[in-house]
């Protein structure tokens, strides 16, 4: 517990995706920092990376293998406020696989899973509904819907990461120097860094400009 | 009876100066862990951090001065008395030095990233102050009523 105030003091000031540059710490340095972690707390977090992360599921993975992975991965997090998290990003894919396969023209029940977590039911009872019945549980359902008709995969893309981001938020301020506030920051870091690496052409312009910057100043330094 | 009394009357003289000092012990320790891990984030202004953190030490100095003050020959009259202030002034001290360490470490949180909230990040460790030298001045004050 104590540790905590150190580790939360060293991590960086994290802007808002939307508004971030660059990344204000490489994953090396958060990596190291996270070292400071009990062990069974950084155990924990690991275990929810690796469900969370989309980047760590093979695309022939099937939706039923996925729901064994959240159901084991479930079992390993004793934390309630991280076990709170998992829940509320399975919950959060699910309710939008859900609307993206209504969209697809699928019909629940024919063959194979699409979803996991405790709303598939609910869901399936509802299908035809816009919101699936379930506004009154996730308020943003609606407008979520609406992209999804649309096929605006960026917009529901900017709209998902937000709210991911001030659940997040609220999250961290619940419980100052805790371990709500690293696992909050990490998954914030997360965020920021997957909507950096989908502005590649940026990246781009700005290593223009650091190198000419830096040659600017070489040629000052040495004219000629 | 009497040694009942009279071992409550040295609680009370001792305990402002022992709770004072534990909760010194740990705000200090919150601020200076806090102070520590700002100083990976920050590029220069490491003495106002580490100086911060050591803001809870006065806790401990006004026990002493409480705990100097009820230091006096105790009799079955005062005990009672003395008790009362030393651990009520003490019990004050140790939450005030607990909770000012987390609102220092806070500051320094804040201020690393965005030093120009430097002076005004510190207004709520500065009212806990406050409300430490109202224990504070209210031991020394009632203490000078207490019975011989």
């Amino acid at each position: 517990m104590a540790a905590y105030y150190f580790l939360v003091s060293s991590l960086p000031y994290l802007p808002h995706f939307e508004k971030a540059e660059w990344l204000p710490i490489t994953r090396k340095q958060l990596d190291s920092r996270l070292k400071l972690l009990e062990a069974e707390d950084r155990a924990q977090l690991a275990g929810s990376e690796e469900l969370l992360n989309w980047q760590n599921h093979p695309a022939q993975h099937t939706t039923s293998e996925i729901s064994q992975q959240f159901h084991h991965t479930m079992k390993s997090i004793s934390h309630p406020a991280l076990r709170g998290f998992v829940e509320y990003r399975m919950d959060l894919r699910t309710v939008v696989g859900g609307l993206r396969h209504r969209t697809a023209g699928f019909l629940p029940g024919e063959g194979e899973p699409w979803g996991v977590g405790r709303w598939i039911r609910k869901i399936e009872s509802r299908w035809d509904a816009p919101d699936f019945g379930l506004s009154a549980v996730f308020p943003w359902i609606n407008e979520a819907h609406i992209l999804v008709e649309k096929q605006e995969a960026l917009g529901l893309e900017r709209f998902l990461m937000n709210l991911v981001w001030h659940h997040l938020a609220r999250i961290s301020d619940s419980r100052p120097f805790g371990f709500e506030q690293v696992f909050a920051f990490f998954y914030r870091w997360d965020i920021l860094s997957r909507w950096l690496s989908y502005d590649a052409d940026a990246a781009t312009g700005r290593f223009q400009d650091l190198i000419e910057e830096v040659t600017r100043d070489h040629q000052q330094l040495f004219p000629g | 009876m009497e040694p009942t009394f009279l071992t409550l009357g040295w609680i009370g003289i001792y305990a402002p100066l022992v709770l004072g000092a534990m909760g010194s012990m740990i705000g200090c320790s919150r601020g200076g862990m806090a102070a520590a891990g700002a100083l990976l984030e920050v590029e220069g202004g490491y003495g106002r951090f580490i100086g911060v953190s050591a803001m809870p030490s006065s806790q401990t100095i006004y026990g002493i001065v409480v705990t100097l003050t009820l230091n006096v020959p105790l009799t079955l009259a005062n005990s009672p008395g003395i008790f009362a202030l030393g651990v009520g002034s003490g019990l004050a001290l140790l939450v005030s030095g607990f909770t000012q360490g987390s609102a220092c470490a806070a500051a320094i949180n804040a201020s690393k990233s965005k030093p120009e909230v430097f002076g005004i990040s510190l207004a709520p460790a500065a009212v806990i102050e406050g409300f430490a030298v109202f224990a504070f001045v209210f031991a020394l004050v009632l203490a000078g009523s207490l019975p011989e």
